[in-house]
Order: C-alpha cells, then sequence, then structure tokens
C-alpha cells in the first residue's frame, strides 16, 4: 500500500502471506483485465454508452483511478450529452450524484470523487425541476440535495475538511440556499453538539467576519443616522453575545484550545480597549479557578501584549503588564515545557 | 542494485489499486533514500525510463502511471525525480512550461489539471516544478501571492482555498510556495509558530489541526514550515524524534502513521525527511522548502534562508 | 422420552435473566439442563409481555397468588387494541455499555439474537411539567443554562469522576466516603462546591440516588435544603462506572433493550441454552419436588403436571421463592423490618412526555427517554420514569410505554404514590395504568433446606441502571456454585462463564 492511515500492523507467517496471495490472485487478474480494457478504450477515444458502463465499473472497485473520472466525463462532453435531451443529462449528471453518495459512504475522503460532484453540478442545464417553470429548477434542486449530502457528511464526520469546503462551495455558488443567520446556526449547532469542534468554530470566524464587512457597523459614517445607529448597535449585540458564548466554552472546558483559538480571533488586533481589558478580566477570573491552565496563561500574555499597544492611554500600565506577562511566561516555561524556547523568545521581546 | 518494483508485491490487489500514486511513490522513496544516503539503491536507469513512459504527449505533462492523464501532482514528481537523477534532458521543458502556465486561473490560484480542481497544493507544485526547470519568471508570481494571500486565515495559517481551515500540511504547501516566491513576508510568524507549536501532542507527536490525532506525516508539514520560519526550536524536538522512531516497524522497516500501524511509503519519506529536518544522526540534509535532498537544491542554486536543527552525530550526541 | 432422556445434570426453574443466564452458561460447558417454567412465557419476574397478558398478570397479582412478592396490585382502563404488539416489561432495565450484562451477552454470542438502541436523552422535572435536561456531558454541560463558574465545577466533578483510578483511594474523598453525597457536592471546603441545584441534578440524575433528608447544610448563606442522603463513595464510582459507558456505543452510557428489554435478552440465553442441548418446558406446574435422600437415589425426582416422565436432576437451581414450602424457611419475622418496597407503574399512553414538556424533538428522539423528579420532602424518594416505545419496538407508532418506580414503605398506595407523575408525563389519560408494590430484599433471604438446592437471590440493587448488571453477577456466582458442585475443576472455572469459541463466532453484531 502507498498510504495507509490508521492501519494497525499485524505481524503474518509466511504460510498465511501465501493463502492471500492466492486468493488475490483471481481479483487482481480481474481488476488488471478491468484496468487495461478502460485504458483501451480511452486510447481509442470511443465515447458510447459502454465505455461510460465501463468506467462506471472500475470506479465501484477504485474510486481514486482519476484517469477514469476524466475518461467518465470526456464520455458525458463528447458522447452521451451531445445525443441528448436537456432533461437526459440532468438525469445523467442526476444518476452520478447518487452513485458518488453511495462512493463517499465509504470513501468521505477521496478527494477525485468531491471533485467528480462538483463538475456534476455545474454541468445541471437549465431547465424547469420538480416544482414549475423556473429556468433554474433544475439546479436548484440538485444544489439542494448536494447541501444535503454535505452536512450528512458533516454529521458523519464533523472535521471532515472535504465536505466543510464543499458546503462552503455550495454556498457561495448558490447563496440563496443558506442565508447568513442560517449558516450561524449551523455553526452553532456543531460546536454545541462538540465545541473540540475547530472546523465549525473556523467556518463560524468566516461568516462573521463576512456579515460584518458588510453591516453598517464598520461603515457608520456613509449611511444616514438611525439606521446606521441601530444596525451598530445590532452588531455590537452580536459580538457581545458571541463573546459569551466562547466564554461558556472557555469555562467548561479551559483545556480544549479550539474555543481559545476563536477567542483570539474574535478580540482580533485589540483596537477595542474596552473589550480587550473586559476579555483579560475573563481569563483573570478563570485563572484563579485554574491557576495552572496553560490556555490561560498563553492567551493572557497574548493580549496583554495587546493591550501594550494602547500604551498612550492613561489605564494602560506598562511596567505592571509587562511584569504579569513575565510571571505568566516564566509559569509556563515550567507547564509547557516542550513549547519553552517560545516563551523564552517572548519574553525577551518584552 | 534493486529493480525499483522489486520491493513491492505486484500479486497485491492494493499495488494495483494504487497506480495513480506510482510516481508520487517513486519520489517518495528516492527522495527517503538519498536522505539516507542511499540513493543508489534503486535503478537510476530504469527509474528515468519509468519517468519517460509517464509522459502524456497529448496534454503535455506526466501522469501518476504510464498509459494514465497527465496531472499537477505527477508532474512535479517527475522532475523533482529528474532533477534528483541530474536527468532533466528528458524533460520537454518548453511543453511542460506551458502545461503549467496553462493551469494559473485570473484569480492567481492554480488547478489540477484541465478539469478545473483548485487547491493550494497545486499552486506549490505549479511554482517548485516552474522553479526547478528555472522558468518561474513566466509566472504570475503577484497574483499567486494575492491568491495565497486570501487562503491565509486569523490563526496564521492557510486553508485549501479562501474560507478552508487551517491545515498543517496546506500551510506547508503555501508557506513553501511563499518562500520560492520570495515573499515570506505575507506570513504572520509570530500567530504561525504558535499555531504550528501547539500541533504538538503530549506523545511527541505532531497532529495536523486542532484537536484532531498525531500523525508521523504532519511531523514532516509542520517541521518543514518551522523550519522555513527558524523556529524549530519552538517545539520539543526530543519527544517528536521518540514518536516518530516509534512508528518504525522493527522487523520490516519503514514508519507508518502512528506506533503500531501498517507502514508505506509515503510515511516513511516524511518521517525521513522529518528526522532530517531534527538533525537525526547520520542521514543527509533536506530542504524543507523543496522536499529534497539540500545539497542538491543548493548546487541549483535555489537554497532559501531557512534553518533547520544542526545534525548531531552519534544518537543522543550533540553537534 | 426414554428413561435416558429424563436424567439431568441440572434443573433449573423459572426463566428469569439470572435463570436463564445459568442456563446458557451450564449448557454451553455441556452439561443436561432441564429449564421450566410454570408461565407459558419466559422471562418469569423480568419478561416482557403483551398488554393482555399484563391485564391477566395484575388479575392475577392481585389474588396474592406469588406469596407476597407484589402487594397492592391494581390497575386502570383495559388493554388496547392489538394488545401483543406491545412489549411490557415487569423490570425494565437500562443496560450499562459496559459492564457485566453487555459482556455476557457478547462473549456467550447472545447478542446476535438482541438488538438495541441508545437512551437518548434523561430529564429531570422540576415540577409544573418543567424537565430540564441533564447535563452529563461536556457538550451539555456547555450547552445548559447552568453560570459558568458551575459549569467549570460541574467539569471538574465529571473528569474526576472519569479518572480510571480507583475512586475509594483518592485523597479529595478521604473521611468524607459515607457523608450525604449532595452535603459532599455543595461543601464550599470541599472539592467541588457545586451550587445545589447542579448538585440535586448530579445526585438524582446522574448518580441516580433515591432518598433525601431534610437538613442544614453549610454553603453561602447557611440554607435548609434537602439533601440526597445516600452515600458519597457509590455515587462517584456509579458516576464513574456510567461515564465510562459512553462513547462505546455512542454518546449515551446507556443502551436499551428492543421489544421490551430484559424479558428479551432472557428469552435469549435461554435459546442459547437450546441450541446447546437444555430442554425447555413451559407453562406446566411443578407438582413435586424430592430429594436424593428421599427418594432413596442420588438424584432429585421432579413431578411436572401433564408430564408422565419423572424428570431427574443432580441439582436444582431456583429462587427459593419458586421452590415447594417444604423445601425453604420462612424467612424471621424481624427481617421484615429490612425489606425494601418499590411502588411501580406500567401504562401505555398516547401522548408522549416530550410533547407534554413542549420541547420539540425529531420523532426518533421522542422515545427512550428517562426523567428524573427528586424528591420535594423530607424522607421520601424520587421518583424515575422510563419512556419507550415503537423505537425499541415494544409499542406500536402511535403509542408509548410508561414505567414508574420509586423506593417506598409497606403499606403504601402505589396509585396514589405515582398517579401524580404519570400525569405528569401524559396529559390524557392511559390506555392502561397498572400499579403495584414490589418486595425486593428479604423475600429473597428465604433460605431453601436442601444443600444441593443453589438458591438465586434477587439483588436488592433495584435502580434501572444497575438491575441487569446486577442479575447477571448473581448469575456468575450460582454458576460457578453449580459448577463447584458438579465437581468441574478450578481450571475450568477460570475460563468463566464463557468457554472460548472461535473469534468468528463471537464478533460484536449488535444493532444499535
Amino acid at each position: 500500500m502507498v498510504s495507509n492511515h490508521n492501519v494497525k500492523r499485524t505481524r503474518v507467517s509466511p504460510e498465511a502471506l501465501e493463502a492471500k496471495r492466492l486468493k488475490e490472485l483471481s481479483k487482481v487478474k480481474e481488476y488488471l483485465a478491468l484496468n487495461d480494457d478502460l485504458l483501451a478504450r480511452k486510447r481509442s477515444k470511443t465515447y458510447r454508452k459502454e465505455d461510460f458502463e465501463a468506467t462506471t465499473r472500475i470506479l465501484s472497485i477504485n474510486p481514486e483511478f482519476y484517469t477514469a473520472w476524466n475518461y467518465r466525463r470526456e464520455i458525458f462532453l463528447n458522447g452521451l450529452f451531445p445525443a441528448s435531451t436537456p432533461a437526459q443529462i440532468d438525469e445523467f449528471l442526476s444518476s452520478d450524484l447518487d452513485m458518488t453518495m453511495a462512493q463517499l459512504q465509504r470513501h468521505p475522503k477521496v478527494y477525485w470523487i468531491w471533485n467528480h460532484r462538483r463538475w456534476c453540478l455545474e454541468h445541471v442545464p437549465e431547465g424547469p425541476g420538480e416544482d414549475g417553470d423556473s429556468r433554474e429548477g433544475w439546479r436548484r434542486d440538485n444544489w439542494n440535495k448536494e447541501m444535503f449530502v454535505a452536512e450528512k457528511m458533516l454529521d458523519r464526520d464533523p472535521r471532515n475538511f472535504h465536505a466543510w469546503n464543499y458546503r462552503r462551495y455550495i454556498v457561495a455558488s448558490w447563496p440563496s440556499i443558506r442565508t447568513k443567520d442560517d449558516e450561524l446556526k449551523y455553526t452553532k449547532k456543531k460546536i454545541q453538539s462538540n465545541f473540540s469542534n475547530f472546523s465549525a468554530w473556523h467556518q463560524r470566524s468566516k461568516v462573521l467576519g463576512a456579515m460584518w464587512e458588510v453591516t453598517p457597523a464598520t461603515r457608520t459614517e456613509q449611511d444616514e443616522g438611525m439606521s446606521s445607529h441601530h444596525a451598530h448597535s445590532c452588531c455590537r449585540l452580536i459580538i457581545l453575545k458571541e463573546f459569551e458564548f466562547v466564554k461558556s466554552a472557555l469555562w467548561t472546558d479551559p483545556g480544549d484550545q479550539s474555543a481559545w483559538i476563536y477567542h483570539r480571533w474574535l478580540i482580533g488586533e485589540g483596537d477595542d480597549l474596552v473589550v480587550l481589558q473586559r476579555e483579560i478580566d475573563v481569563i483573570e477570573e478563570l485563572l484563579v479557578e485554574e491557576p495552572d491552565s496553560k490556555w490561560c496563561l498563553d492567551s493572557l500574555v497574548h493580549f496583554q501584549r495587546l493591550l501594550l499597544q494602547h500604551k498612550d492611554e492613561s489605564s494602560v500600565d506598562v511596567s505592571s503588564i509587562q511584569q504579569r506577562c513575565v510571571f505568566a511566561l516564566t509559569k509556563l516555561e515550567a507547564i509547557d515545557p516542550k513549547r519553552k524556547q517560545r516563551y523564552q523568545d517572548i519574553k525577551s521581546q518584552l | 542494485m534493486l529493480n525499483i518494483f522489486s520491493l513491492l508485491n505486484k500479486d497485491d490487489l492494493a499495488y494495483h489499486l494504487t497506480a495513480h500514486l506510482r510516481l508520487n511513490a517513486i519520489y517518495w522513496g528516492l527522495t527517503a533514500l538519498c536522505i539516507m544516503g542511499h540513493q543508489d539503491a534503486l535503478d537510476r536507469e530504469e527509474m528515468i525510463k519509468f519517468v519517460d513512459d509517464c509522459w502524456d504527449d497529448e496534454i503535455g505533462g506526466y501522469a501518476a502511471h504510464p498509459g494514465h492523464d497527465a496531472h499537477l501532482l505527477s508532474t512535479l514528481s517527475a522532475i523533482q525525480i529528474l532533477t534528483t537523477q541530474d536527468a532533466l534532458e528528458h524533460v520537454k521543458v518548453d511543453r511542460v512550461v506551458l502545461f503549467i502556465l496553462s493551469l494559473q486561473q485570473p484569480d492567481g490560484s492554480v488547478a489540477g489539471d484541465q478539469w478545473g480542481e483548485i487547491d493550494t497544493r497545486f499552486l506549490y507544485c505549479a511554482v517548485q516544478a516552474l522553479s526547478l526547470l528555472g522558468r518561474l519568471d513566466e509566472f504570475n508570481k503577484e497574483k499567486a501571492v494575492a491568491y495565497l494571500r486570501r487562503c491565509r486565515n486569523f490563526d496564521g495559517g492557510f486553508g485549501s482555498s479562501p474560507g478552508g481551515e487551517s491545515h498543517a500540511a496546506q500551510v506547508f504547501t503555501c508557506v513553501a510556495a511563499l518562500a520560492i516566491l520570495d515573499s515570506l513576508h505575507e506570513v504572520d510568524e509570530q500567530m504561525l509558530g504558535w499555531w504550528l507549536a501547539e500541533r504538538q501532542v503530549p506523545n511527541g507527536g505532531f497532529n495536523g489541526r486542532p484537536e484532531k490525532l498525531e500523525d508521523v506525516c504532519y511531523s514532516f508539514w509542520v517541521l518543514s514550515v518551522l523550519a522555513i520560519l527558524r523556529k524549530m526550536t519552538w517545539i520539543d524536538s526530543e519527544k517528536l524524534t521518540t514518536f516518530i522512531l516509534s512508528a518504525q516497524d522493527p522487523e520490516g522497516g519503514g514508519i507508518a502513521d502512528r506506533p503500531g500501524d501498517m507502514v508505506d511509503v509515503f510515511h516513511t519519506h516524511f518521517g525521513v525527511a522529518g528526522l532530517s529536518l531534527l538533525g537525526y544522526p547520520g542521514l543527509n540534509d533536506l530542504d524543507p522548502v523543496y522536499c529534497m535532498p539540500a545539497e542538491l537544491i543548493k548546487r541549483k542554486g535555489l537554497t532559501k534562508a531557512w534553518l533547520a536543527l544542526p545534525r548531531r552525530d552519534a544518537i543522543g550526541g550533540k553537534p | 422420552m426414554s428413561e435416558d432422556d429424563a436424567k439431568f445434570d441440572v434443573c433449573i426453574i423459572g426463566t428469569g435473566l439470572t435463570e436463564s443466564i445459568v442456563a446458557a452458561a451450564l449448557s454451553k460447558w455441556g452439561l443436561k439442563v432441564v429449564h421450566i417454567d410454570q408461565n407459558a412465557y419466559y422471562g418469569s419476574d423480568e419478561a416482557a409481555i403483551g398488554a393482555d397478558e399484563l391485564v391477566e398478570w395484575a388479575k392475577k397479582q392481585s389474588t396474592g397468588a406469588t406469596g407476597g412478592r407484589y402487594s397492592n396490585v391494581s390497575y386502570a382502563g383495559n388493554a388496547p387494541p392489538a394488545p401483543r404488539s406491545y412489549s411490557l416489561s415487569l423490570s425494565p432495565s437500562i443496560i450499562q455499555a459496559t459492564g457485566p450484562l453487555i459482556a455476557s451477552l457478547i462473549s456467550s454470542g447472545v447478542s446476535r439474537y438482541s438488538s438495541f438502541k441508545l437512551l437518548e436523552r434523561t430529564f429531570i422535572g422540576a415540577g409544573d411539567d418543567q424537565f430540564t435536561p441533564v447535563p452529563s456531558s461536556k457538550a451539555a454541560i456547555f450547552s445548559s443554562s447552568l453560570s459558568n463558574s458551575q459549569k467549570r465545577k460541574l467539569m471538574r466533578l465529571l473528569l474526576f469522576c472519569a479518572s480510571p483510578e480507583d475512586l475509594s483511594e483518592r485523597s479529595e474523598i478521604e473521611g468524607k466516603e459515607n457523608l450525604g453525597f449532595v452535603e459532599f457536592l455543595t461543601s464550599s471546603d470541599g472539592p467541588f462546591s457545586l451550587g445545589p441545584e447542579v448538585a440535586e441534578a448530579v445526585a438524582f440524575a446522574l448518580a441516580f440516588c433515591d432518598k433525601i433528608e431534610g437538613r442544614l447544610i453549610h454553603i453561602h448563606p447557611v440554607v435548609f435544603l434537602m439533601v440526597a442522603a445516600d452515600p458519597t463513595l457509590p455515587a462517584l464510582q456509579r458516576i464513574q462506572r456510567y461515564l465510562r459507558s459512553s462513547g462505546r456505543y455512542g454518546d449515551s452510557p446507556f443502551i436499551i433493550g428492543h421489544y421490551g428489554g430484559l424479558g428479551e435478552i432472557a428469552q435469549g440465553f435461554c435459546r442459547m441454552s437450546a441450541v446447546h442441548g437444555g430442554a425447555y418446558i413451559l407453562g406446566h406446574n411443578l407438582v413435586s419436588l424430592k430429594p436424593p435422600s428421599e427418594s432413596g437415589g442420588e438424584t432429585w425426582k421432579i413431578e411436572i403436571e401433564d408430564i408422565p416422565d419423572v424428570l431427574e436432576a443432580k441439582i436444582i437451581i431456583s429462587n427459593p421463592s419458586s421452590l415447594p414450602a417444604n423445601l425453604s424457611t420462612i424467612p424471621p419475622q424481624d427481617s421484615l423490618s429490612s425489606a425494601k418496597y418499590l411502588a411501580k407503574c406500567i401504562a401505555i399512553t398516547d401522548s408522549s412526555p416530550t410533547e407534554a414538556s413542549g420541547t420539540e424533538a425529531p420523532a426518533e428522539q421522542q422515545e427512550s427517554t428517562t426523567y428524573i423528579f427528586p424528591p420535594r420532602e423530607p424522607d421520601s424518594f424520587s421518583v424515575s420514569a422510563f419512556v419507550t416505545g415503537q423505537h425499541t419496538l415494544s409499542s406500536p407508532s402511535t403509542k408509548h410505554n410508561i414505567y414508574l418506580q420509586s423506593t417506598t414503605h409497606a403499606g403504601s398506595e402505589p396509585a396514589q404514590l405515582l398517579g401524580p407523575y404519570l400525569e405528569a408525563l401524559s396529559p390524557s389519560a392511559p390506555d392502561l395504568a397498572v400499579f403495584f408494590v414490589e418486595q425486593v430484599g428479604t423475600q429473597a433471604d428465604k433460605q431453601p433446606l436442601h444443600p444441593s438446592i443453589i438458591p438465586i437471590h434477587r439483588p436488592s440493587e433495584q435502580r434501572w441502571t444497575e438491575i441487569g448488571d446486577a442479575l447477571t453477577l448473581e448469575a456468575e456466582r450460582v454458576f460457578r456454585e453449580a459448577m463447584r458442585f458438579l465437581k468441574r475443576s478450578e481450571e475450568d472455572l477460570s475460563q468463566g462463564m464463557w468457554p472460548a469459541v472461535e473469534a468468528t463466532e463471537e464478533e460484536e453484531e449488535e444493532d444499535i
């Protein structure tokens, strides 16, 4: 095997190996026959239904055979599509999406399968779909189905980055499928079921980031009185709730780095001194409960260094902050010796 | 000297099911042998012949296996193998360059082949392959750097596309590409150094993302970037060395993803690559940017300002 | 039946879970077993029966036919249509995902005859039809409405309990082993100092404590509280076991047997026994049981109603109360004072409790839920409710089975005690509700008179989460005693109940 992940090593006797070899010989022969047949068809550039079926056969055994996926698409483009009505094309692509769905169940991390789905989706023709006369009907139905598939895959493995990437791709390509609010709810649900799931925190940061970029809160000057003020306070409320949300995770398990990383994102560059000081207080409060929490201490150093950027403000006492950083860093060297050098480097930069 | 395939069992179905990775596997095996000082263990002529056979004349790139379609992943492997074997004259350079350049998209990203899959892995493949061929100037570097910037996350890491979660392997491809493109200023070194150092788990191994399992291959993805950022001291190198060594198969040889698992050439290569960066005694230096023998990259004048741990002269010994 | 066919090594009376496990184990060891039960169904006191059978059962018990184990039996309503599509358990149970029962199911291979579902959720009832999910995992604690400080404290407690160490060795509980559990949890100078509400949820819904006392406890300010009077160490050990069980088959530490649970499982063990040569006689009364000395031979002579042959067996395995009166002693009067009593209810309803609580949950999650109602008055006990239905294949799709249980005293009126809780869980009138009091403890202490009778004691532990494992542990004890009596070597015994067989046959195949 070229690449094994999580396959236990077992000691195999020569006899057992020989038995396995004999047993596999027929399978190897069968596979090689399919393989040679497929490559011969591809070389001859025939694009018939029977060629298509040959790709189905071999891909059902080996979904990583990218050349067979390529050939399959060539058959679509050069053989099947030109001879078909849009409804038939939609039918073809839908059944390919169904086939690859079954493959994903067994091979959730094969790039080529995800990639083929993407290609299929993008080739769905204009047409009515199930509910009437819209030209986008077929497409909408297929994108909806894709969303369902991506989320099913995330139910099975909430860290599968293929599924997350694919989901982002669907939302970006077909924005009406999910509002930003839907997205926030989805990430919240994922985080609530397991807040070690950094993939969900990450996605949440992307959704909120995109929302705040386009909400008037960041460009109030351009907008008019009431509405911008209203939007601004709405946004502040959302941010405040977000801090409460992440705080609850930090307190529940201060040893889980996912929430700490998100917390860092939420504070960002620390431009808002009030927020920065408030969050430092939150961490110090937690530190009283958990004096040996590495993430508490490391975050405290990070945020206090951000605080030093505001050294011109009267509330910022530089030497006291530096002292507290040195204290935390010294403690970190002791409780986290693996990364000792990093703490020493930061100390020397203070 | 051994035939390159004599160690692989052609009666194994798994061997045939992985034909689509054959050229990559040869690159992994060859590089690991170079690092261990046994470049000659595999027959050079036969290997070059196999690479030649993988040429896809229709597309103008290399396939992973004779008869398969050209792809950027296998094209890079082919160029790496031929560079290591000092046989670049076998490459139809103009055609390959054309193929690679054709894959760059208007937004600076790079597709893996004409079917359009986009991933920062492919951008790295393009940049490195062009660099090894001395043709990087024909590539739109500014757009590539701008694209990589869009793939960067607040934690300092990079994803496979804009919006993608930071992942150690993806961080390697993006940072190494930026290194080749002389654009390391795009990296938030403090933040990324922190994120990478936190990939080390209590048993000494590295995971690829927060709250995930460790795996030997991340030893290389994480270490290479730490070497490029000159921050290799930010992790516990002894514990990592012990972890990689513990994933060896003491009887059959080779390295697995984790102790007790089946070994393979992929993890063996990345395990050995990690050990080389860690200064493990008796190994040759590995260039963390190109993931090829450092001496070779130096001879080509391509070396960047990375810093690995000094080579130790005996097990447990000081440099 | 030839003369040889009537000769057995072991005669087991009753097909409860313990008896059935023993039957399967002894048969697998190659011993000749005859297993008899006066009921036409398997499972005895653990049986899973149809709605009409339950009505019959209630009628029979109210005439006092079983020697006082069940009392104050009453029922309201009637068996609904299609009564046999219900599997109502006389001993409802929740099985720990790691424990003696699961171990026996897997290593015996009986798991192949059984199927299970995860217990979805546990709620704590706060009165006024309000139900709060019990924060029993990191995710649940994170999403709960607890204060951040309480979240941290509760997590710390769970991490403490999840440790692989022997909790009795931990310095944090030294000298506090027998302290009332809530007092231990809330004590401000103790290791956890939980708030009173969290402590109550932990004690009653995580550790399944059931008794409270009213007393002053020192939290700030000093308040009068009802506190769980159960001792600390066993309560912590229960939480430890439950935490270790979660993750094996899913997030929940508990699984529930399909088709009524233990009765179905007991039947599976009987089937395993039959596969290995065990003989089964169901629905026949025992006429007489003559011990070896009296009959002049080496073996017991067993006469069974309507069966012409007299059966012979070297030993008898039975619950003492199932034996003829001349073979067991009457328990001394004073032991009755130590008897334990449970008020129980088995009901069939239309509406599901989650509908009652207003929580919207997908249909598949509306099943298999437990509810804990902590006690509200001094010296009273918590009430546990357990709801199953279609998804455990134990009722038709529109119906639910509700079980209620509470510790009580001898003369209590179960309908009066449990009625309000049934109403809280099922606002519409139930189709059928059977109430009774079950006596546990002393009844099982009745000692048989003869040395070649191995008595099966009914465990005094009656928590739903513990009963299956307790019955299994008793089966292991009885099995060993039987093997010793039959002069099997200690070497055999060291292999445990289930002789090793090829691994392929014993793969875990639970359908969860």
